[in-house]
């Protein structure tokens, strides 16, 4: 689908990442840069009687404020990490301007599950739920509550979740309310948190890795789950790091298996080459969705085959910091703005297909970056990103550097 | 923003048919009751595995029947919460949790549900805003119009009350409801203005009912929703 050209500019003006490689920006860059795999852990408290290997962020988390004390779980505190890398650069944007005109959208799978599940079981057991719970942390839309109110923002402010797209997707709407004019400035992203409903459900599915993450090869067997958050300031200024354009389509397929043609991943594609007004050679590489799982990589390497051939770079960073589901398209968005942020004279450094190098003859020929590659950009690094999700849900973000 | 409301549809238990509604809109109240909507029109196979949120969901979105393909957005603020909780108590119990309960548990179930019954391949949103659902729900469907502009876009909102181990937290809404609304930039139709509203007060009863409700008056203008998604409209 064609998504309307937006006539104002959407700069991506700062951004704050919580991964397993690190709680900022600098630290999952440097880590994604030489595939260093290290971060990820087994976990035995999951799923029951198994041990996982998991992508968690063991650094240690702040503190919710003790004012927004009904937000406090897990999944908020990954968010107020992200929010803290950026806290000068977003008192910066919103000095001056209205609340009324701060928007929030975020995007989110799990919000508090995790700690839900406590609650629940405690209840199971005790009959009461525990004092600290509160509903708010399972509610949706309490992950964009608890960044406006942590901002101080009074304008428009909601969560997407559409499965593991639901990261990507809300910058596209906070490109939205921009543009509508609804706001002046935006903060958006995605937050997720590792729990037992994820793991357990994905296992059923089985679609999580028996060991590695191998996405794209013959040996491959699923994702690693992960956790994290990535946030954003958005804005319409025309310079500095823009969202340059986005696609979103429906497979109208299957509630939990891709189209396997990748017809919905190609529209998504297509559409946000066309938004952005590009062909698909003015894109210098691509965060594959890449989850390893049997069905995803055979159709969206058919999907990208038909747009870009074996040409373009591409890679899946999942087997570095994890699948985070919901906040998978936000935490993808920042790596692109990290690759566009760290190039030089024209250089464009790639985050590696981290991998066992055996192709599976199913998939089309599609050119993985390696380790420590660089492709030469030209002054406006041009990158795009998959995210798919369960519904078939597809949504396809470009990130340009440089003024247009 | 002017938006064109082609059709809409609106459901509650007592809020089944036409003359129900009129008698409704002339003394509205919080509704009552734990009735569902009729959703005989899905294949046996996905009614099966639907939730009560999505079958209100369904509903409406069957109710406001567009002819051709559109993009949607589906909002919810708890959407199936007692779902969620049913997995978790299982998992407590260390009960295994079956691949298509989980495929089915996300938020954005009723979106994939539609666009696979009706081979709707057009973008789809879905969103939650705690208390302030409905008015996500209608800035993001005036956001998607204008990101597809040649097509219509269906909003479905709809909502069963939280399960019963959360009602210290809230008890909104009192019982189960869906609204749909088919919305275009252009084109016949009721076409209004909706502007961002801080400061509203909200009524009793869901606001996404208080909003077809004013369409269905003759006032010229309403304050509609709460929190940060407020909305002024106006003809």
């Amino acid at each position: 689908m064609k998504t309307g050209r937006a006539t104002t500019g959407c700069r991506i003006s700062a951004v704050g990442v919580v991964t397993s490689l690190g709680i900022d920006g600098e630290a999952t860059w440097r880590r994604l840069r030489t595939g260093d795999t290290t971060a990820l852990r087994r976990r035995d408290d999951l799923v029951s009687g198994a041990s996982l290997l998991v992508a968690a962020v063991t650094e240690p988390l702040p503190e919710v404020p003790a004012t927004l004390a009904r937000h406090a779980c897990r999944n908020n505190a990954l968010s107020l990490a992200a929010l803290l890398q950026i806290e000068r650069a977003l008192r910066e944007a919103i000095a001056g301007i209205a609340p009324e005109r701060v928007g929030v959208v975020m995007g989110s799978s799990t919000a508090g599950i995790a700690s839900t599940e406590c609650a629940v079981a405690a209840h199971a057991r005790d009959g009461t739920l525990p004092g600290a719970f509160d509903y708010v942390q399972l509610e949706l839309g309490g992950v964009a509550e608890f960044v406006a109110d942590y901002v101080g923002a009074r304008g428009p402010c909601y969560t997407i979740s559409t499965a593991c797209s639901s990261g990507a997707k809300a910058l596209v709407s906070a490109r939205s309310l921009l543009t509508l004019g609804l706001c002046d400035v935006v903060i958006a992203g995605g937050t997720d948190s590792l729990c037992r409903t994820t793991a357990n459900g994905f296992l059923a599915l089985k679609a999580l890795a028996h060991d590695t993450s191998l996405p794209f090869s013959l040996h491959r067997s699923g994702f690693t789950l992960g956790e994290g958050s990535a946030v954003f300031v958005l804005t319409r200024d025309r310079d500095g790091i823009q969202l340059a354009g986005a696609g979103e389509s429906s497979d109208a397929h299957h509630m939990s298996a891709p189209h396997p043609d990748g017809a919905g991943a190609e529209a998504a594609m297509r559409a946000a080459l066309a938004d952005a007004d590009l062909a698909p050679d003015g894109i210098h590489y691509v965060n594959l969705h890449g989850t390893a799982t049997a069905l995803n990589d055979v159709m969206e390497g058919r999907a990208i085959h038909r747009v870009f051939g074996d040409r373009v770079p591409c890679s899946s960073t999942k087997p570095l910091v994890g699948h985070t589901l919901g906040a998978s398209g936000a935490i993808e968005a920042a790596v692109c703005w990290l690759a566009i942020d760290a190039a030089r004279d024209g250089w464009l450094p790639l985050p590696p297909h981290v991998w066992d190098g055996v192709s599976d003859p199913d998939i089309p020929a599609v050119r993985l970056a390696g380790c420590g590659e660089a492709v030469f950009a030209g002054r406006r690094p041009t990158l795009l990103s998959n995210s798919f999700g369960f519904g078939g849900n597809n949504c396809s973000l470009i990130l340009a550097g440089g003024s247009a | 923003m002017n938006v064109v409301v082609t059709r809409s549809a609106a459901w509650a238990p007592g809020l089944e048919d036409a003359e129900a509604w009129d008698r409704w809109k002339r003394a509205p109240s919080a509704p009552a009751g734990d009735a569902a909507p009729d959703v005989s029109f899905l294949p046996p196979l996905v009614r099966r595995r639907c939730s009560a949120v999505v079958r209100l969901m369904l509903h409406a979105a069957h109710a406001c029947a567009p002819d051709d393909d559109v993009a949607t957005v589906f909002a919810s603020r708890h959407g199936d919460s007692a779902g969620a909780v049913e997995i978790m108590e299982d998992l407590a119990r260390d009960a295994t949790i079956t691949a298509g309960t989980f495929s089915h548990s996300v938020h954005n179930t009723a979106a994939g549900l539609y666009s696979i019954v009706r081979h709707n391949a057009l973008a789809s949103t879905s969103t939650a805003a705690v208390d302030a659902t409905f008015g996500s729900g209608l800035i993001e469907a005036l956001g998607l119009l204008h990101r597809v502009s040649a097509t219509d876009v269906l909003l479905v909102v709809a909502d069963a009350p939280p399960p019963a181990i959360f009602t210290a937290f809230t008890t909104e809404p009192s019982a189960p409801y869906a609204v749909g609304l088919l919305l275009a930039l252009d084109g016949p139709g009721e076409r209004i203005d909706i502007a961002a509203s801080a400061a509203v007060r909200g009524t009793p009863w869901p606001d996404a009912l208080e909003f077809v409700r004013w369409l269905d008056s003759t006032e010229p203008a309403a304050t509609i929703g709460r929190g940060r998604n407020g909305v002024r409209c106006s003809r």
